[in-house]
Parts: C-alpha cells; structure tokens; sequence
C-alpha cells in the first residue's frame, strides 16, 4: 500500500509551493523541537518538492547519527550505558553513572516535574563541535532530554511530559540510555 | 522583501539549492511527457518528419513545464524558483539528440522504465545548462577541492582495508557520495564551503569535475547510469508519517476505480491475481490463464498508468476536504 501511495503522490504536480517548506524546519521538526503545523502537513500531502526535502533530511541525519558514531569509535567513547541495575528509591540526586558521561535525575524544586542533566567527561566533550546538540534516549527510543551542550560539557531539561516518572523507567528490565547527536 | 534579496533568493535556486530547481524542473517535464515518450517508443530509425514531431513535442511540453503558473498568488520562494528554472530552460535540440542516443528512453532496455530514462537525461542535460548560465566560480573550485580531498582518502582507506583499488564506478556512486557526507559530518561540519552540502550536490559536482564520472556517463546510455531512479516516487519516497492519514481515503479511492482497473492495481501492487499479464512469449495467455483476464502488457501498463492517474485525481480531492 505504502508502494501504491507513493506511486500515486509522485503524480501531482510541483507549482513551487513546497519551496515553503525549509529544511531548516523540517530539520527542527524531526528532531522533536516542534511538530509540522497545519499548512506544513497540507504542504507535504501536496507537494512532492516538500517530500524531497522531507527524505533529504530524514536521510541528512541518519548519516549526521553515523558520522557522530564514527567519531565516538575513533575516540574510543562510549555513547549507551550498561543495562543499569534498579536504582534505589528516596535518595536524590540519582545519578546513572556510564564510561564517558553520566546522567543526574533530580525532582524539580519548584514543580512536580523533574530536572535531567546530562554530563559528558572530558574526552567526550573534546571531541564535540561547538553548537552541537545532543540528544539522551532510552531503549524505548524515548527521548528524555535534547540541547545544545553548554560550555561546561552538560545539558540540562526541565521537561519531563511523561506520565511514569523517570525514576520508575530506569527500574525497568533492561533499561539502557544512550547519547545521540539531537 | 527587497530586490537584492530576491535576486540572492533567485541566486540560491541556482546554486546552493540548484538540485531543489533540477528535481522541480525535471518533475514537471516528465509529467507531461507521455505524448513524447509515445512518439519514441521501440524506435530505432529516424528520419526528418519524426524529428521534426520531437522537436515540437518538446517545445509543447517544455512550455506546459516551465510556463510559470501565472494567475495564482505565489511567495517569493515560489517565484525566485521559477526566475531560475527559466534560466536554465532545455534545449530542445540538445534534448532530441540525447533521446536519439538513448536507448532506454525509447522503451529498448527492459531494466529502466521509460520516464526513468527520461529523468536522467533531463537532469543531466539541466546539470549542463546550470554550469553554462552560473560558470565556474572561485567558490565551487574551492568546494570541488574539498570534495576531492575527501574523495581521495576515502579511495586510500578502502584500498588499505581490502588491498586493492575500488571497483569501477565507486567514485561515481551513490555510496561513495554519502560517505563523503559522512566524513564532512565527522571531521568538518562547521566548513563554510562544504559543512551543508548534500549527497545530492556532491553528485551534480562530480557529475562536472570528474574525468571518471564523465567518461562512465559518455560510454554508456545516460539512463543507465541513474542512480536513484525518480526521485519523486517510484515507491523509493520516505514518506512523512501524516500521510498514513491518507492510506483509507486511498483504498477508498480504489474501491471506485472501475473493475478492470482496479484488478490491475491489485496485481500490480497487492499480487492478488485476477488478470494476468501476458508476456511476448506467450501470446495465447498459457494454461494458468484460464478463467482470468489475458492483457497484454502494453495493454497492462497503460490501465496501471491510467489508475494511478485516478486514483491520484481522488485522493487530491479527498485529502484537501479532510483537511478543511
């Protein structure tokens, strides 16, 4: 079916309008900093221009993710944790400790949210361009903090919009984290 | 928006963006395309009166392609893009030769289909005419540079690793062009030339600058060489998640195809077996035709095209009062 549907979009027509779509934002989009809006889906179920740059990029960053691998080997870093043991309760900060960087949990002061902090160590953070973000990921592909990495190796998220907490996550069988170019 | 940056708008259409341009361009042109692909269908001998008919095919259809929509309101994007499509307009007798020398696009190779064919040679051809309006510039040399470099220690590290030279036509690949995004991404993405080029622009300054990659295209068909067959579609298209939203309005869409019609999208895409296509080797349709629809395969592809054409009709429709 996914076969037929592109057969039968590659049959519109191009009158330009996908030119609207950019690939800095559909870049934005697909690293999960925002989602398409209304026009930008109309745009993408009409314009084979916009599903051009739509694949680019989707491409464009699986080879970003491969080119970020390449570099960790070479420099000998580890980007996932081991499965990590169940953490105890109570005690706060947790921290996720792994080869090249570690991973601090701690509730919010201020809300019920909580407060994720990633820091690279040294080696890691040598080997990171200047702007580079970064993403952590568990091994449900859910995304628990994304940015840029700030002058002191880390990044910081005081979002977490899901329901189980992340300290419920990690007591999980075969919880793994693992750093992504984001 | 002032003029100098819609002129740089208009600029980046031809250079840094120049493969968005080509693909729109290309898009267009095999769209509407059928009446010239029949007219060179299995030919193998032309004389003046056919060429003649080309050659005004191709004035009709590139007139349908690149005729700036006029009438409906378009952004600036949308105008710099067709400002630099006019620019690098098609030669038609440029184009009737490269259909001359092609086999592919007049239906003779059964591996390429026809529009596939027709794709490259455009794109191809749209290349040339794009390096003639832009020139050669200080920066691309700088960039084709770069490019090299990184082409050749990629070429170094596979003959370390496998002891001997890559096969031919790796410097030309689609392979070797992600790899050397790759490699930009891993050890220069901040490089003011080369940081955000795509696969697809390295390809176009091989495709100028490299002896290899020219003389693989000049020695055989230029349709044969297509790396990714169409780049809109051809089933090769990842599509964004939303449009799963149209999957039930597209089955809906084939349940008023009439029955010939929609046997033959069934068999062409769902193997389910209701016609059959009948090969030129055996014309009587053989015993597992029997009580099932024989048609031949020029027969067969034209209702798979005609289908597709309705079906694409329908789900317009269907998409844009879903999105209202």
């Amino acid at each position: 079916m996914h076969r037929l549907l592109s057969d039968v979009l590659a049959l519109q027509n191009e009158d330009g309008r996908g030119a609207e779509l950019t690939e800095e934002r559909v870049k934005h989009v697909l690293l999960g900093r925002d989602a398409f809006t209304t026009d930008e889906e109309r745009i993408l179920t009409s314009s084979p221009l916009a599903r051009l740059t739509y694949a680019e990029i989707v491409e464009d960053l699986r080879l970003e993710e491969e080119a970020f691998q390449q570099r960790c080997e070479r420099a000998g870093i580890k980007t996932e944790t081991g499965a990590l043991m169940a953490a105890s309760g109570g005690q706060y900060p947790m921290v996720l400790p792994s080869d090249d960087f570690s991973v601090t949990l701690r509730p919010h002061p201020m809300s019920a949210g909580w407060v994720i902090s990633l820091t690279l160590r040294d080696q890691f953070r040598r080997i990171m361009h200047s702007n580079e973000g970064l993403a952590l990921v568990d091994d449900q592909g859910v995304t628990w903090l994304r940015g840029q990495v700030n002058s002191y190796g880390e990044v910081h998220s005081y979002d977490w919009p899901y329901d189980e907490t992340p300290t419920k996550c990690v007591q999980r069988e075969g919880f793994k984290l693992r750093v992504r170019p984001g | 928006m002032t003029e100098f940056e819609y002129d740089r708008l208009v600029e980046m259409y031809l250079t840094g963006w120049w493969t968005r341009t080509r693909d729109v361009v290309t898009h267009r042109f095999v769209l509407c395309a059928d009446r010239l692909l029949e007219l060179v269908d299995r030919v193998n001998e032309f004389d003046e009166e056919l060429i003649h008919r080309i050659d005004a095919e191709i004035a009709r259809v590139i007139t349908q392609a690149i005729g700036r929509p006029w009438g409906t309101h378009m952004t600036p994007r949308q105008r710099a893009l067709w400002d630099a499509a006019q620019a690098v307009c098609p030669e038609r007798d440029k184009l009737v030769q490269l259909i001359k020398k092609d086999k592919a696009v007049r239906g003779l190779l059964p591996h390429v289909t026809r529009e596939q064919a027709l794709s490259q040679i455009l794109r191809m051809h749209l290349d040339a005419r794009h390096w003639e309006a832009t020139g050669f510039t200080q920066h691309e040399a700088r960039v084709w540079s770069k490019l090299r470099q990184f082409s050749e220690d990629l070429i170094r590290e596979y003959q370390a690793k496998h002891g001997r030279s890559p096969p031919r036509g790796y410097r030309c690949s689609p392979e070797h062009f992600k790899e050397i995004r790759v490699r930009i991404l891993r050890d220069e993405p901040e490089d003011q030339r080369v940081g955000k080029i795509k696969p697809g622009t390295i390809e176009v300054y091989f495709g100028r600058f490299c002896d290899e990659c020219r003389d693989l295209v000049s020695l055989e068909n230029a349709s044969e060489t297509s790396h990714h067959g169409e780049a809109w579609g051809n089933g090769v298209m990842v599509l964004p998640p939303t449009l799963t939203k149209a999957l039930p309005l597209l089955r809906k869409c084939i349940d008023r195809l009439d029955e010939r019609m929609r046997d033959v999208i069934h068999v062409a895409y769902f193997e389910e077996s209701k016609v059959v296509m009948l090969r030129p080797e055996q014309p009587d349709g053989g015993a597992e035709c029997r009580g099932r629809e024989a048609l031949s395969e020029g027969e067969f592809e034209r209702l798979r095209k005609e289908a597709l054409r309705q079906l694409r009709k329908c789900l317009d429709l269907r998409m844009s009062e879903e999105s209202r």
